[in-house]
């Protein structure tokens, strides 16, 4: 019953905030729901005991992604930019194409609907289990993500600098 | 040395481009040249005929190159030389060089000097090639060279109107005849293959080439001998070719032009013997021509114009001599009569140059003042009217006694008669000129004996007059010339023959002078009385109307069908054509313009229209791009799962 | 629980994500749709990991490397963002048609 009340919670503000990312006027503000929304969204993986992911997902993505974003948003933005509309001319069509994934999506859902009548018991300490496999069966593909982020941090870096011949 | 034989067309050939561009560089305005050239190619001509009368030179030579084939034809350029050959050689070269000799002074200070040189030479030249050829189609060809150079040297004169007409007339008229030739070579080369006078000898010999096609190839060759050779009824262009300068009309009357002709028919004479009816045509033809030019010889005041119906006259002989005597006798008085003739007209020249007139009653007594000239002037008459023993006199009984022999009559008789008629008008020109009184006393007193350049000509040419019938008659001439026309039907007395021309001659000789020296009786009166008889023989027997007469219908029949061509061929079938063409194309440019056009203009449109259609996609945001990624993967996915 | 509902949850946040990279004019915005449609992913590896297979984690180590692929996206996304900016002055997407045909 706790769950599923939380579970409510979680999902409606999480919506409620996504929707509030693609709409709202000034980014600042948009940077801040994202934040909000992706807290949500840990607490689902939360509940569906994933723990470690739970952590993960406030670490990265709530204390570092969306505050980048938030940076990023200050560096570049001006206050004039804030009063323009924040949406082009192609945003009917944009929510029509959305609400077709969302209906296809649900189409998925109403064929298999039988299958998911319940979810099966958490597993004990997922985090070891986790940590197991990526020591271990996925050890390689850990190694090449961390090259990816290393050349994406050596990227990153790079063109945030700017590649005029000056400034290096 | 008859290998060298074809230098003997080729120098005098390659001197008329050295004389007629390089003159100014050649000593004597090139005349040197032309005559440096003449007298090697007389002094071999020469040699080669000595050597053939008395020494043992081998003949027939024949020498052959090939020339160019056509299918399984292979025309060649030859050379052949035989005893008649060479005597026409030698005749030509002497004659022509003496010729430029004679012109040396006759031309002199004349504005186209160096062109004169050049075209005589070019004249010779193409005279030798046709003599020499072994091959009908390269006589031809030098047959129409000789056209051409009679049109410029007849006209060579051309700012008189006079001289440019007649040079004009002279080739139309040839021409003429020529028309006969070239269908007569056509139909010999479709009838045997080939051109080669040879090969075709040996057919005709042989029976290969039909008897009836033989006559009729005979009879179209000696169309061109009527042109070219003055017979009736193309003699006209003749008398009028005395507007040329006197040297050119001694050439064209002695050894080339007209020579080509008779030359023509005594070379391809075995076409004519095959039928005897091809050799009565041309004895009737050569009989009438030699009556009727004597007759209109007896009545011009143009000395020039007397010789020159003379010279029609004695061609009438050499073909009826060819007709009724074969080569041997035609082409014997053909080279005698080169002598004479040539002579004739270079002492007119030497007249003419003193007294500034053709009009003989504006000459007279010029004997005193030109006794050289006189003298061998006279020489040529004597030779002329066949007196014993001039060459004349051999030359004219062997046709005379050949017509004599053949049975033939009415040739026999005109030619008795021709031979008197032939005497009296010489011996009134002799005698109007040279001796009686000088009417025209300032033209007599400013007359002087011409320069030694003229009357050495005079005086060789009158040599061989006297010499030649008497060296080459009998055997001599009979091994140079075998030919000889078998079957006399009547035995008949050289002898008689000799006598009864001899008599006739001096007949002729006997009235003119009656006439004219001793005025026995008064000739204006004569000539009053029998006016229209003298006016008809002046105006030329009509001869000149009836050509006339037949140029103004062709021109109006040529009108007509000009009219006919214009109006109704041009104007109704082409026109007309043109109009249907005109609809046609504009019913098909009225398809092409609308259906045609349209539809390649549609496709060009549609192209257009779907290229903005698509091109309005690629907006250049990316994140239309991304709506497009979006929506193929919903259709996927919408496949995938329904269907 | 129905497990239904965290699909659909999944769903929508991709759905919204969709919109939002497709109709926002402002490029950080665009990168912030993108980022909620890598959540709606995970959230779907994680909720099938626990419906399907709940007695092994791969699911939850793959949604590990597509976080750390995510976080890498972004950090690389926003160095453009800062670079492009540079360039135009500006962050609105339909100023960079440089692609325009």
């Amino acid at each position: 019953m706790l769950t599923q009340v939380l579970f409510c919670f979680l999902a409606a503000t999480a919506v409620a905030s996504a929707i509030g990312v693609v709409v709202v006027r000034n980014v600042v503000h948009g940077a801040l729901l994202l934040g909000l929304c992706l807290t949500m969204v840990g607490g689902l993986y939360g509940i569906l005991g994933a723990d470690f992911l739970f952590g993960a997902q406030i670490l990265i993505y709530v204390g570092a992604i969306a505050i980048l974003f938030l940076f990023v948003v200050l560096l570049s933005g001006r206050r004039a930019e804030f009063a323009e509309k924040p949406l082009n001319a192609m945003a009917p069509q944009a929510a029509l194409a959305a609400f077709l994934i969302f209906a296809l999506v649900g189409g998925i859902l109403a064929q298999v609907r039988e299958a998911l009548h319940s979810l099966p018991p958490a597993a004990a300490a997922t985090t070891s289990s986790v940590g197991d496999l990526i020591l271990g069966r996925y050890a390689i593909a850990v190694e090449v993500l961390g090259l990816i982020l290393l050349v994406a941090l050596v990227g990153a870096t790079l063109m945030a600098r700017g590649l005029d011949k000056e400034r290096v | 040395m008859l290998e060298y034989s074809p230098l003997l067309f080729l120098l005098p050939l390659l001197a008329f481009p050295a004389i007629l561009f390089g003159w100014r560089w050649l000593p004597s305005k090139g005349a040197s040249l032309g005559i440096a050239v003449m007298g090697a190619c007389l002094l071999w001509s020469a040699a080669a005929l000595t050597s053939a009368i008395f020494a043992d030179l081998i003949l027939p030579y024949d020498w052959t190159v090939s020339w160019f084939q056509f299918g399984i034809y292979d025309v060649a350029l030859g050379v052949h030389l035989d005893g008649m050959t060479l005597c026409m050689l030698f005749v030509v070269t002497l004659v022509s060089f003496l010729v430029q000799l004679y012109s040396l002074s006759y031309m002199h200070g004349d504005p186209r000097f160096h062109r004169y040189y050049a075209f005589i030479s070019l004249f010779t030249a193409s005279m030798i090639g046709l003599v020499m050829a072994e091959n009908l189609l390269l006589l031809f060809m030098c047959w129409e060279i000789m056209g051409l150079c009679s049109y410029f040297l007849i006209g060579f004169w051309f700012e008189k109107p006079e001289a440019a007409q007649a040079g004009r007339k002279a080739f139309i008229t040839t021409k003429l005849g020529d028309l006969g030739l070239t269908a007569g070579l056509l139909l010999i080369f479709t009838t045997a293959g080939t051109f080669s006078l040879n090969s075709l000898q040996e057919m005709v010999k042989l029976g290969y080439f039909p008897a009836e096609t033989a006559f009729w190839a005979a009879l179209l060759l000696f169309c061109g001998a009527i042109g070219k050779s003055a017979q009736v009824p193309l003699f006209i262009w003749l008398p009028d070719a005395m507007e040329g300068p006197t040297p050119v009309s001694a050439l064209i009357h002695a050894a080339t032009m007209v020579a080509a002709g008779v030359f023509l028919v005594a070379r391809t004479f075995f076409f004519f013997e095959v039928d005897p009816a091809a050799l009565h045509i041309i004895a009737y033809f050569g009989a009438i021509t030699a009556f009727l030019a004597a007759l209109m010889g007896t009545v011009p005041e143009d000395i020039k114009r007397v010789l020159a119906f003379s010279t029609i006259s004695q061609l009438g002989y050499m073909i009826a001599g060819l007709g009724v005597g074969g080569p041997q006798v035609g082409m014997f008085h053909l080279t005698t009569h080169a002598m004479f003739k040539a002579l004739l007209f270079l002492g007119a020249g030497s007249v003419i140059h003193a007294v500034h007139t053709n009009d003989i009653w504006k000459m007279g007594a010029l004997s005193v003042k030109m006794p050289v000239t006189f003298i061998t002037f006279s020489i040529g008459v004597l030779a002329l009217c066949g007196i014993f023993p001039l060459s004349g006199f051999y030359s004219k009984d062997e046709i005379l006694h050949a017509a004599a022999a053949s049975g033939q009559w009415p040739v026999a008789a005109l030619l008795f008669i021709t031979a008197g008629l032939t005497a009296y008008y010489m011996t009134r020109v002799l005698v109007l000129v040279f001796l009686g009184d000088a009417r025209d006393r300032e033209r007599y007193g400013h007359a002087h004996e011409s320069p030694g350049v003229m009357t050495a000509p005079l005086v060789i040419l009158a040599v061989f007059s006297v010499f030649l019938g008497f060296l080459l008659h009998g055997k001599t001439w009979g091994g140079l010339v075998p030919v000889k026309l078998e079957g006399h039907h009547h035995e008949i007395s050289v002898l008689i023959v000799a006598l009864a021309s001899s008599a006739i001659a001096f007949t002729g000789i006997f009235v003119a002078w009656a006439v004219y020296r001793k005025r026995v009786v008064d000739y204006e009166e004569l000539r009053l009385k029998f006016s229209p008889v003298w006016s008809f023989l002046y105006q030329r027997m009509g001869f000149e109307h009836f050509w006339l007469f037949w140029a103004a219908a062709s021109y109006r029949f040529s009108a007509f069908l000009a009219w006919v061509d214009y109006h109704i061929l041009d104007q109704g079938l082409v026109d007309g054509w043109a109009v249907v063409t005109n609809l046609l194309s504009r019913a098909g440019g009225w398809f092409d313009r609308v259906v045609v056009d349209n539809l390649v203009d549609f496709w060009g449109w549609l192209t257009a229209r779907s290229g903005q259609l698509v091109r309005g996609t690629v907006s250049g945001f990316v994140q239309s791009y991304l709506l497009y990624l979006i929506l193929g993967v919903g259709l996927i996915l919408a496949l995938r799962l329904y269907f | 629980m129905n497990p239904i509902a965290y699909f659909l949850v999944s769903g929508a946040l991709l759905a919204i994500g969709i919109f939002g990279a497709v109709a926002r004019r402002n490029i950080i915005s665009v990168l912030m749709a993108i980022e909620l449609m890598f959540n709606a992913a995970n959230l779907n590896l994680i909720a099938a990991n626990r419906l399907l297979y709940p007695d092994t984690a791969a699911g939850q180590t793959l949604a590990i490397f597509s976080i750390t692929i995510a976080a890498a996206e972004a950090v690389v996304g926003l160095a453009l963002v800062l670079a492009i900016y540079r360039k135009f002055d500006n962050v609105f997407v339909e100023k960079f048609n440089l692609l325009k045909g």
